[in-house]
């Protein structure tokens, strides 16, 4: 199954990389796009965020309605055009872009611009791994921690294992798989609202498998399955404590503090 | 409906869909091994659960009458390679022959028959439903037992579905079997011996 | 026939509070997962699913040809053929074949197709005792329930329900061993083969060249239905057919490993015609009954290759709602996502709407469909029609304010501004823990983050030196 736009290969580092903040991060973990931003910069890549984003359109998009989301997705494409690297902490939002947006900007004349940018929008934990060529993370990080790999990172832009990758080298951090990494965790964004028991007990499902594995700390790379499965633990009591990447990444550096990420 | 409105139906709505052509070149399904045909064969039926054993035509009679010992009644399809040397062993065991029809088959211990040929891939082989060959007795009885000449062996599905529409010319039902017959319905649990035999025996025999 | 009445959500309802249920269909999921590894192995897979694809791609549009051509090669052989543009033509023409020939009982193995169409109950109506003889179709059938899954029909039933139905309905006094309940049903069942009138089965593929078709088993219920009753009765999708044996080596193969992790099944019967004069045994007479039924509404259209589908189940073995609650849940004669998809496209969006939204997107469908059908772009493509046709007014409403709002940044910054604002008595602790509709969707059983204090856009202008 092969993506729509495949991102342009670098032979180089970008001289300067865009950051896709989310609206997710941007209103409710602004912690994640802080420690993404410190992480790129730590590695020495400029970055900078322009501020005419707003979303993706993916929820609107995602219930079938196109115009609405070329409204907002349009925003996207104005931030970010003539980019070198678009940068996101978010798979899915990742996925909507690179998989999504030629096809939604089809037949308008915006689509060379989406096109574009479709073939310039990276992940981060690909871009840190698959461009910058990080292969080790010099931090440490003492916990036991399990991986949960969001939906549309894994099977839309086919990431294989650059989170994980990422996470070795850290000192004291014990990698514990759950039974079913790849299942969904039953967020699915407006999944979430129209059908809450379902969506519930899916997230069970995977807190369920965290909670065999012994983990304190569940990561993973997507705010909207971290947001869900964190109020679901926190109502039932659950200790466990989902986590974003970067959040975690930043935070084994010493490039955040542990309050100032929560 | 008849076939032609049925048809213009399906035409009409076809109209202007691309079609993309057939691959001309079919990627192999199983992974293809070497060694002897015989062994790749009797390793797949020992995995479906059967057995498959070797043996000369001179060791056939009593081979067999090993192998059915505890079979007081038996049918035979009436056309079956090795015939007399298949009468020898049922004799040897001790094992009465009932007619080959449905009642004797619904009655016997065991069926014998013969096979088109043997998939060594898959450890398993065809029957083809003819004159002297009843489908009950290879279906009925919960033993059967099948006598294959080991230059029927083909390597894998590609040289069996090279034979197929020939095959299909000659006969109304053709059956591919794989060892004994089984389900996991229950719990996914796999019990062997459903509504076909529940032991497949086959000889492979060599002139 | 047509979908149940009620919504998704209630049917869901009574599926997630159905005790061991969710724990039955995982056990069989991820046995099934290990199998498909297995299968696969050893295999370029990719390159075998690209063939499967271009296989269905190329039959299913040229399909006309090949229906036209096996009819004419069925007919040559003796096989009555009989195209059924719905689900009542169907039903009729079998009651008419079973009249015709006075019969009173019927085996039946695994069709979906006769579900369908709504057979067995028909075949009640008439006076016939149809008997279903997959073990999996025989539980649900004595259990008076459909099919939870296309190929593994009581996947929901544990060992203990399986007995008390047993015991019910024969007055007998088994264990819940699976061995002995399996050689109960043989004995039961055997006697209904050797006394039945017609055997009714599926097809798996019709092959176009010869005029025969193929149904694969590992119970050798099909054997029995195709070889000892004196009428064989096969009903077909028309979609599922193949031009030649030489698409079948792969098109059979590929089936059997993505439905059950197997190379080949225990019984892969081909049935080429009724008995030739000179064979001793076998059915005087074959039928194959070729069903419409909405499928060539969709042919030529957004939905195409939902017809490529070889009903293989894979997509079902891999959904993690399908986990939760099973095929039932669905309402509608096929579950999972192939169901989200065929239900709304055959049955309508007034009996199946709701069906194309009981989805996260995962994708796992799509990944895992071994003729690459596109799964969830085509839920997509239907949450579009139902959002163009379906939608509530509260929903479009919703949605056109959000894209308006959220369509320039300084908009979005103030409706963000505001919701920071309305949210403060609802906050505690950082949390929203109950919160009005729409929202109480989400903290009846989960807590809600606060909009936080600072939006990340804030926190930029502080890192660049440029806020407080």
């Amino acid at each position: 199954m092969r993506s729509s736009a495949e991102p342009k290969d670098f032979v180089a580092r970008p001289a300067r990389v865009l950051l896709f903040v989310t609206c997710l991060v941007d209103l409710l973990f602004p912690e994640v796009g802080e420690a993404t931003v410190l992480l790129l910069r730590d590695l020495g890549v400029p970055v900078d965020f322009p501020d005419a984003q707003t979303c993706c359109g993916q929820p609107a998009f995602n219930s079938g309605f196109t115009d609405e989301a070329r409204r907002t997705a349009r925003t996207l494409l104005d931030a970010f055009e003539g980019a070198e690297a678009v940068v996101s902490p978010s798979g899915s939002c990742t996925a909507m872009v690179r998989e999504h947006f030629p096809r939604l900007f089809e037949g308008t004349c915006d689509e060379p611009r989406a096109r574009e940018l479709a073939a310039r929008t990276y992940e981060l934990s690909e871009f840190l791994v698959d461009v910058l060529g990080v292969n080790r993370v010099a931090g440490s990080f003492a916990a036991r921690v399990t991986y949960h790999d969001s939906c549309h990172g894994l099977r839309e832009l086919h990431l294989s294992g650059q989170g994980r990758k990422l996470l070795a080298g850290i000192d004291g951090l014990e990698l514990v798989e759950m039974a079913r990494p790849e299942q969904c965790c039953g967020f699915g964004g407006t999944f979430s609202v129209r059908l809450p028991e379902m969506a519930t007990a899916m997230a069970d499902d995977k807190l369920e498998q965290a909670a065999a594995t012994g983990a304190d700390v569940l990561v993973g790379g997507d705010t909207g399955c971290l947001m869900h499965l964190a109020g679901r633990a926190s109502r039932e009591g659950a200790r466990l404590r989902p986590m974003h990447l970067a959040v975690l990444l930043a935070e084994a550096r010493g490039l955040m503090s542990p309050a100032a990420a929560r | 409906m008849d076939r032609r409105a049925f048809l213009d139906v399906v035409r009409r709505r076809l109209a202007g869909v691309a079609a993309p052509d057939l691959p001309s070149h079919l990627p192999p399904t199983f992974a293809t091994g070497d060694g002897r045909l015989f062994d790749r064969f009797a390793a797949a039926l020992d995995l479906a659960g059967g057995e498959a054993i070797h043996m000369r035509l001179d060791e056939l009679s009593a081979q067999l009458a090993v192998r059915v010992a505890g079979c007081a009644t038996a049918v035979v399809a009436p056309v079956v390679d090795h015939h007399e040397a298949i009468l020898e062993g049922l004799a040897r065991a001790g094992c009465r022959l009932l007619e080959p029809g449905r009642d004797g088959a619904a009655h016997a211990d065991l069926g014998v028959t013969g096979a088109v040929l043997g998939v060594a891939a898959t450890g398993s082989v065809l029957l083809a439903a003819a004159q002297g060959a009843p489908r009950t007795v290879g279906l009925l009885p919960p033993f059967h037992l099948v006598v294959l000449p080991e230059d029927r062996l083909v390597p894998g599905f590609e040289e069996l579905f090279e034979q197929m529409s020939a095959l299909a010319a000659r006969s109304s039902n053709l059956v591919l079997v794989t060892g004994p017959s089984r389900t996991a319905d229950i719990e996914m649990t796999l019990v062997r011996g459903v509504h076909g035999p529940e032991r497949v025996t086959v000889l492979v025999v060599t002139a | 026939m047509t979908a149940d009445p009620g919504t998704f959500e209630q049917r869901a309802h009574i599926g997630l509070q159905t005790p061991g249920l969710a724990a039955a269909l995982g056990r069989a999921m991820d046995y099934r997962a290990v199998q498909r590894a297995q299968a696969f192995a050893g295999t370029d897979e990719p390159a075998v699913r690209a063939a499967g694809e271009a296989i269905r791609a190329h039959t299913v549009a040229n399909l006309d040809h090949y229906l036209e051509r096996f009819a004419e090669n069925a007919a040559a052989r003796g096989t009555k053929v009989f195209f059924a543009a719905t689900a009542a033509e169907a039903v009729e023409y079998v009651l008419q074949v079973l009249r015709d020939h006075g019969a009173k009982l019927v085996v039946k193995g695994k069709s979906m197709v006769s579900e369908e169409i709504g057979l067995n109950p028909a075949l009640g109506s008439a006076d016939v005792e149809v008997i279903e003889t997959d073990l999996g179709e025989y539980i649900v059938q004595l259990a008076d329930e459909t099919p939870a899954h296309i190929t593994t029909p009581a996947v929901h039933k544990t060992r203990g329900q399986v007995r008390d139905l047993f015991n019910r309905a024969h007055g007998a006094d088994l264990s819940d061993d699976p061995a002995e309940l399996t050689r109960f049903a043989r004995d039961v069942l055997r006697e209904k083969f050797l006394a039945a009138d017609v055997g009714i089965t599926g097809v798996n593929f019709a092959v176009a060249e010869t005029g025969s078709f193929t149904i694969v088993t590992n119970e050798g219920n099909v054997r029995m239905c195709t070889s000892l009753p004196r009428v064989h009765i096969a009903l077909m999708g028309m979609e599922r057919i193949v031009p030649s044996f030489r698409e079948l080596s792969l098109m059979l193969p590929l089936l059997t490993a993505s439905a059950a992790g197997l190379g080949v099944t225990a019984y892969v019967t081909f049935v080429n015609g009724p008995r030739q004069p000179e064979e001793p045994d076998g059915p005087d007479e074959v039928h194959v009954v070729v069903l419409d039924n909405g499928r060539s509404a969709i042919l030529g259209g957004e939905f195409h290759s939902i017809l490529h589908c070889i009903r293989c189940g894979a997509c079902l073995n891999v959904c993690p709602v399908f986990r939760q609650v099973g095929g039932h849940a669905y309402g509608a004669v096929y579950g999972g996502p192939i169901g989200m998809v065929l239900a709304p496209l055959l049955d309508g969006f007034d009996a199946a709407g709701d069906l194309p939204h009981a989805s996260s997107l995962c994708v796992a469908c799509t990944e895992a469909c071994p003729v690459n059908i596109p799964l969830h772009e085509h839920l997509l493509g239907l949450r579009r029609e139902i959002a163009r046709s379906r939608a509530t007014r509260g929903e479009r409403f919703a949605f056109a304010w959000w894209g308006r709002l959220w369509g320039n940044a300084r908009t979005y910054r103030w409706s963000a501004r505001l919701a920071r604002i309305g949210q403060l008595p609802l906050v505690r602790r950082r949390r929203i823990r109950r919160a009005p509709f729409p929202l109480s969707r989400w903290t009846s059983a989960r807590d809600m983050p606060a909009l936080a204090r600072g939006s990340f856009r804030e926190r930029w202008r502080r890192m660049e030196g440029r806020g407080p």
